[in-house]
């Protein structure tokens, strides 16, 4: 009898949350210093970029999938920093991941290693990122792949940054411009190409949320950058109190001048963000 | 000497009294001297401090991960390849790799002594009571790629095989919580997760203490006698099912000691609550403390522990009758007195109502204490811990069978592990629910060691005294 009773509530739930899933979800997680973000397309694809330090984004996708949803379609590690890498870890072990996307640039810490053995291990498919792929999310949404610009496979960079994957998610009117930790000269480069048009309307920076690079450090975020994108919304994903002093008086500054509206994850928690491809809101 | 001439004029004049008392001061002063010897059992290790060496090690127990970073105990037994007399350092670690309980393994770095007494930092006597003298950060290190086989090291990799399968089997936070009640972890515990424990005052679920042994052990006791097994059968059943939960556990010295004061509780159950176990308590605690006598002053596990038990034990009857008094009083008032011999306490209400007195004696036990160690106290403690406690073996009970089921297919464990996952959702809103509160924890200044050591010798003076006036009116 209870049995029975548990199950229709069960299936009830299972269709109220198929039902309800129908805009577009962006999830800046607080996960203290560092990033990862949560992308739920119309359609139901998820996707996880980066994993911040620690296991604290395990916590933050168990509230946000249902209890047996334990798969993700894709995950993006924009540069093999342990505050970007270090939570897809517990999160390879513990969700079927569909797909990774990644630069492959070489890193001497025993955290990319582990990576590495664990992507080998679960034979789980990897593309490099590279300027000019589109990852379609089902639903009209797609993400673009604006950097890096060429192959970094096997290179051990002084500064993974360099290497660092940019991308922008769009949807309908909507976008989202996420950076990782890309620096000024990153920045540049991507303007550059933008302003010479070479390549038509595909890099366009031009966005409605802005993820400002390097948790708001003062090596991003040139002001012509943040005129070029434009944003309405900025969004500042840093650890309270770090010892890096992120975000950066300069970077605050510079969002200002612009008078670009600023969210911390350290200041409000996650950050949380719908949109139905018309307009966007707080959720 | 004067304990002596006590007890010599207390012959002659065979006073009772004098006899107990001088035998309380041989004891008191044995025990002083147990404990300094225990204190300053510490090896001098002044050499090795402050250079670089290269040392070797067995991690001895299960590394400790932590947020950033993951902290191994090991037992260090050769220094500059030279063999010395083995002592455990605690050695912080990136968190990966990962190692294993048993491991042998090689360091290069600093070896550094535990922070020294001072402004109430006991920090370094905390380590000595697990044995450590000695702490590391960040060495060099190298597995060497061989292992010790003992049985414990066995177990401890059974746990940490049976920890993956919770992970697999749940998502978070469920399988934090989870390991919480099976394993009594709590390193990785997430931040928010400890302070909504800390307010709604249910922290001590996550401690593996004496009590959720207990709470294992009357779930086995109850099973039992479900199935018409005899009551002297079922309790040694459900004290070998301890055991048994314990070597899965990793049987660590603290959790045998909560394992000591859970079958205690047991054991109270079966006696009635008379004097044998009185003296059972005490024994235990006493033996606890003179094997290792720095855990009566720096493991708050024990006090907690111990003070809880003997909550459950003295002070249950006299909140049972509290309640049933205030209950009578109330149907009094609410039927006016006419049909109080109708209104008959149900079977649920009466598991409700048994939850709600041990928790009450439990806690009541350990205020003090709590409010000594965490300058805190939740006042919706008791109304949470009756919510909760009383779901917790249906949570244990699945959660274990279900996260066994791991071993044979994940996708089986993840079906079995649904009704597990709705109680511990249900739990986990009630604890969020009251820590949201601003008046559910109430902040004290910490009292100090002196006032807290003085309101339990009160306590228990003024219990005996109650006892002994008792008698007399008998």
């Amino acid at each position: 009898m209870y049995f029975l009773v548990g199950a229709v509530f069960f299936i009830w739930l299972t269709l109220f949350y198929q039902e309800k899933q129908r805009n577009l979800l962006v999830n800046f997680f607080d996960i203290g210093q560092g990033d990862a973000i949560f992308v739920e397309a119309p359609g139901g694809n998820q996707i996880l970029i980066d994993g911040g330090p620690g296991d604290r984004v395990l916590a933050k996708l168990g509230e946000e999938l249902p209890f047996w949803d334990r798969s993700l379609d894709l995950l993006v590690l924009t540069h093999p920093h342990a505050d970007h890498l270090d939570g897809l870890l517990e999160v390879l072990k513990r969700y079927k991941v569909g797909m990774v996307v990644e630069t492959g640039d070489e890193y001497d810490t025993p955290e990319y290693q582990e990576w590495r053995n664990l992507l080998r291990e679960k034979n789980i498919p990897v593309v490099l990122a590279r300027f000019g792929q589109e990852i379609s999310l089902g639903g009209g949404v797609r993400l673009d792949i604006f950097y890096p610009f060429r192959d970094y496979q096997g290179v051990l960079l002084k500064n993974p940054h360099e290497a660092n994957i940019v991308s922008r998610l769009s949807y309908g009117r909507d976008s989202f411009l996420f950076t990782g930790d890309g620096e000024k000269a990153t920045e540049y480069e991507m303007l550059f190409i933008a302003r010479a048009g070479t390549y038509g309307n595909f890099l366009n920076l031009s966005s409605d949320v802005l993820k400002v690079g390097h948790h708001g450090s003062k090596t991003s975020s040139s002001e012509d950058f943040a005129r070029a994108v434009g944003p309405n919304l900025a969004v500042i994903s840093a650890g309270k109190d770090n010892s890096y002093g992120h975000p950066h008086q300069a970077t605050l500054d510079t969002l200002a001048k612009l008078n670009i509206p600023v969210s911390r994850t350290d200041e409000k928690g996650d950050i949380k963000i719908e949109s139905d491809g018309e307009k966007w809101w707080f959720k | 000497m004067a304990a002596f001439a006590a007890v010599v004029t207390s012959l002659k004049r065979r006073n009772k009294t004098v006899i107990i008392g001088g035998f309380m001061l041989i004891m008191f002063l044995s025990g002083v001297w147990r404990f300094s010897w225990a204190e300053n059992m510490a090896p001098d290790l002044t050499p090795l401090f402050g250079r670089r060496i290269v040392f070797q090690g067995i991690v001895w127990e299960e590394p400790e991960i932590r947020d950033l970073n993951q902290r191994l105990k090991v037992k260090i037994y050769s220094v500059a390849d030279e063999k010395i007399n083995s002592f455990f350092a605690l050695i912080t670690l990136r968190r990966y790799p990962k190692y294993e309980a048993g491991e042998y393994m090689s360091f290069n770095g600093l070896l550094q002594a535990p922070p020294p007494e001072e402004d109430g930092n006991t920090y370094g006597k905390y380590l000595a009571k697990d044995g450590v003298f000695a702490l590391s950060y960040f060495p060099k290190a190298n597995k060497e790629n061989r292992k010790q086989n003992s049985f414990v090291f066995y177990l401890l990799r059974l746990k940490r095989g049976f920890e993956e399968k919770i992970n697999l089997a749940f998502p978070e936070p469920y399988a934090v919580f989870l390991r919480g009640l099976l394993l009594g972890e709590r390193t990785s515990f997430p931040a928010e997760l400890t302070r909504d424990f800390q307010k709604s005052g249910v922290s001590h679920l996550v401690a593996l203490s004496g009590y959720n042994i207990t709470i294992i052990g009357r779930f086995l006791l109850i099973v039992f006698t479900f199935l018409y097994i005899p009551f002297a059968a079922s309790f040694w059943l459900a004290s070998l099912g301890i055991v048994v939960f314990v070597l899965l556990a990793g049987a660590s010295p603290s959790l045998v000691r909560a394992a000591v004061m859970g079958i205690l509780v047991l054991l109270a159950r079966r006696e009635g609550r008379g004097y044998h176990i009185t003296n059972a308590l005490v024994l235990a605690g006493a033996v606890m403390v003179a094997i290792n006598p720095l855990i009566l002053r720096f493991d708050a596990g024990f006090q907690l522990s111990f003070l809880a038990t003997a909550g459950l034990i003295f002070l249950s009857p006299g909140v049972e009758k509290t309640i049933n008094n205030a209950a009578g009083f109330l149907r009094k008032k609410i039927t006016g007195g006419k049909y109080s011999e109708l209104v008959r306490a149900r079977p649920a209400a009466g598991i409700l109502k048994k939850t709600l007195v041990e928790t009450l004696a439990a806690q009541i036990a350990v205020l003090p204490l709590l409010i000594f160690l965490f300058g805190s106290v939740s006042l919706v403690s008791p109304l949470t811990n009756v919510l909760v406690i009383s779901a917790v073996p249906y949570a244990m009970g699945w959660g274990f069978v279900s996260s066994c089921l791991g071993f044979l297919s994940t996708a089986l464990s993840r079906l079995a592990a649904v009704p597990a996952w709705l109680i511990m959702w249900y739990q986990l809103k009630v604890i969020k629910f009251f820590a949201g509160f601003s008046f559910s924890s109430f902040t004290f200044g910490k009292f100090t060691g002196v006032l807290t050591v003085f309101l339990y010798f009160a306590a228990a003076f003024w219990w005996f005294w109650l006892r002994r006036k008792n008698k007399e009116e008998i």
